[in-house]
This record gives structure tokens, sequence and C-alpha cells, in this order.
């Protein structure tokens, strides 16, 4: 098994969170749970924006657009020391294993260069790091200390920047594709939608978190679930509609594929796409 | 009624706003937030749950409910984080549903032929 291991970088920096003493134990486990997990996604997104950065080249797009999709990649690997150094000044350790296998980073062979790159910038950009954007901005405003603030304002300037690139790339790109792309990608947008709620789903398995908590880093199930709901139905869809893609008609598409209309979800079980969204664990309950 | 939480939410929003650049929806979403303070009718006050967005809590309650009906439950445990999962593939069935949709709702695409560049919001392209 191989795991991720910052203790070295997180014991570089140490970082003053603060009186930390008053936390329950449940708030301090869902904390440091949290601040793990974060961890090891940070560090394993890097992945996502090198397969974008491939994608990118092999559309021939201007160098800005590559700088920007190679500046990502080395802050996901930051944003990883951050959330270690937090871990590791609530007083955990900053190794976990990797997802087992980790999931595999689409290459959209099935489509042009140009509809490739779109279907990663409508995914990463306006869906996941538009939403990162607003729950991070979120949790920012009740950080508990100075130091995790410095941390959440580090984090959240440059999640900015990272869905700033997906729009860009649509800004730049949507404009010159005819209908026939359009209806192509408001297509993907099904799978995309579905993919994000699949992936936020677990929130509504979280339960609700004190004031206290949730600054020091303990995630609030239904609020936070909440704010992913408002991101894609307030500031993604009408953007992505906006841009000259059906949106709202693949949002309603992909609310009636969870609706039980899929066998397997009707079943408890992740099906193909949410399982991989989901990770090793959901792949291991969709196998049994 | 405001809340601690629900302003912090709010503040998220606006920010996610921000970098979508979207004319209009910043004004949208400080109405809504304008609307629940006066609800509230005082921005001091403090309450439980809050219903800082009334739509935006129904919409996500309703999807909440349908996750719930499709029996997605039994939780994996896994944590969604703020790394951006890996993409998605494409599926081919949803071509077909996605006209379909549209046909529905009026919209008009165009299908084979002519396939310049369209400018302008989905809506025009009707």
């Amino acid at each position: 098994m191989i795991a991720l291991d910052l203790r070295e970088e997180a014991a570089r920096a140490p970082l003053d969170v603060g009186d930390a003493s008053a936390l329950t134990a449940e708030e301090r486990a869902a904390a440091l749970g949290n601040w793990r997990d974060r961890m090891v996604s940070e560090h394993v997104s890097a992945r996502v924006f090198a397969g974008l950065f491939d994608k990118l080249v092999r559309a021939g797009m201007p160098r800005r657009f590559l700088d920007m999709a190679r500046a990502a990649i080395d802050e996901e690997l930051s944003h990883a020391v951050l959330c270690a150094r937090a871990l590791a000044a609530l007083g955990g350790e900053a190794r976990a294993p990797f997802p087992d296998p980790l999931p595999r980073v689409a290459q959209h062979e099935d489509a042009t260069p140009v509809e490739a790159v779109l279907r990663d910038a409508i995914s990463i950009g306006a869906c996941s790091e538009t939403v990162a954007v607003a729950l991070v901005g979120a949790e920012r405003e009740q950080a508990g200390s100075p130091a995790l603030r410095e941390v959440l304002d580090r984090i959240l300037a440059d999640e900015v920047g990272h869905a700033r690139l997906g729009w860009k790339l649509l800004d730049e790109l949507l404009p010159n594709e005819g209908m026939r792309a359009r209806r192509r990608l408001s297509a993907y947008l099904v799978a995309a939608f579905e993919h994000q709620i699949a992936f936020h789903a677990p929130f509504l398995d979280m339960p609700s978190m004190s004031d206290r908590g949730v600054a020091f880093g303990a995630p609030d199930g239904p609020s936070n679930w909440r704010v992913f709901v408002s991101t894609m139905t307030s500031v993604t869809i009408p953007g992505l509609e906006q841009r000259g893609l059906f949106a709202r008609a693949a949002w309603g598409l992909a609310l009636e594929r969870i609706g039980g209309s899929v066998p397997s979800l009707a079943a408890g079980v992740p099906d193909g796409q949410a399982a991989e969204a989901c990770g090793p664990p959901c792949r291991a309950a969709a196998a049994r | 009624m405001i809340t601690i939480r629900g302003e912090a939410r709010r503040k998220g929003l606006r920010m996610a706003a921000h970098v979508a650049a979207l004319s209009g929806v910043l004004a949208a979403a400080a109405a809504a937030a304008g609307q629940a303070r006066a609800a509230d009718g005082s921005d001091a006050a403090r309450g439980g749950a809050g219903a800082e967005d009334g739509a935006t809590a129904r919409d996500a309650q309703q999807i909440a409910d349908l996750l719930r009906v499709s029996s997605r439950g039994g939780n994996c445990g896994c944590s969604p984080c703020w790394g951006p999962p890996a993409p998605p593939a494409m599926r081919e069935e949803q071509l077909a549903r996605i006209d379909d949709a549209l046909a529905m709702s009026g919209d008009v695409l165009l299908m084979g032929g002519h396939d310049a560049p369209v400018t302008g919001s989905a809506e025009v392209a009707s």
C-alpha cells in the first residue's frame, strides 16, 4: 500500500492553530479526518491538472493556459502540505494511504482535442473548483485562528485561479464551436453533473457541526451540501447557459438519473461513474 | 433568519459568482441575501438553521430527498474534498436524451449540415 507521507514537510513549518482543547472528542476526530482527507485529495488532484495540461498541449492552446495549468499542479501539491500542517497542529499524523487504485483520469479519446479541453474545463473549473471556492470561502469566514484563516486564504486564492482557468477556457473556445459541439458538450454535462452530485453526496451522511468544530476544520455536512447545490444552481448552471450550453436541461437529466431510474443506485450500490467519483470503497461495493 | 453559518455560505457563494464573472448573478445573490435579512427584520438576529435563501434550501432538500429515495444510502465513508476529482467520461446515450429534453422545451438544435459557430446564449440559439 502506497501512503502519502508529509510528516517531514509539516514538521518543517509547524502551525499554531490556537487552543483546541475545548473541542469534544467527536469534533476533534471530525476535524482530523477532514484535514487528512483533504491532504490526500489535494495531493492526488495534481494528476487531474496534469491531465488537463496534457490536453491543452494536444489542443495547441496558448502558453498562458499551459502556465495556469502547470501552476495549478504545483498549487495542489502545496495545498496538501498546508493541510498536513493543520493536521499535525491538531495532533494528527500527516500520513495517509493513497486511494488504491487511483481513479482514472479520462483522456476523452472520443472527442476532438478542443472538445477534450472543454470537457475538463467544465468538470474541473466550472464545477469542482467553483464549488471549492464557495466551500473554502464559507469555511474561511469561521476559521478559528489567524493561522487557520491564513491556510484557508492561501488555498482559496489558488482555488479561485483554478476555477477561473476553467471559465477562461470556456470563454476562449466556446465562441468558435458550432451547435454540433455544443450539443455534445451539453450531453457531457449530464455525466459531469451526475458525477458532481455523487461526489458531494457524502455530505448528506455527515452530521451538522458546531461552530467550534467548523472553526478547526470539522465538516458540517448539511451546510456543505447546501453550498454545493447553491453553487451549482446559482453560479455554474447559469454560467454555462450564458456561454451557450444547455445546462438546465442537463441538470434535469442528471437528477432524473439519480431519482431511481438507475437500477444500481436504486439497489444502494453506486453505478460505474458514481463509484469512480467516490473512489475505491465504492468500486468495491459496486463489484459485490 | 441570519446565522453565522448562513452568512458564511452567502460569502462563499458570492466568491464563486465572482469567479464565474456572471453579470447579474452577484446582484441576484445580494438580492437574495437582502430579502433574507428583511424577512428577519434585524441584521443582528441569530437563529437556528437559518433561511437565508429559501429557494436554495428547497433545492438542496429536494435533491437530498431524491438521493435518499433512490436508496443511495450505505455511505462508503468517502469525504468530498476540495481537490477536483478526475473528470468523468462521456456517455454517448445522453446525446439522444439531451435532444429529447430540448425538443420538449422548445429549443431547436441544428442537427446536421450547418455548424457555424454560435454566439450568445443557448436560449438565443433556440
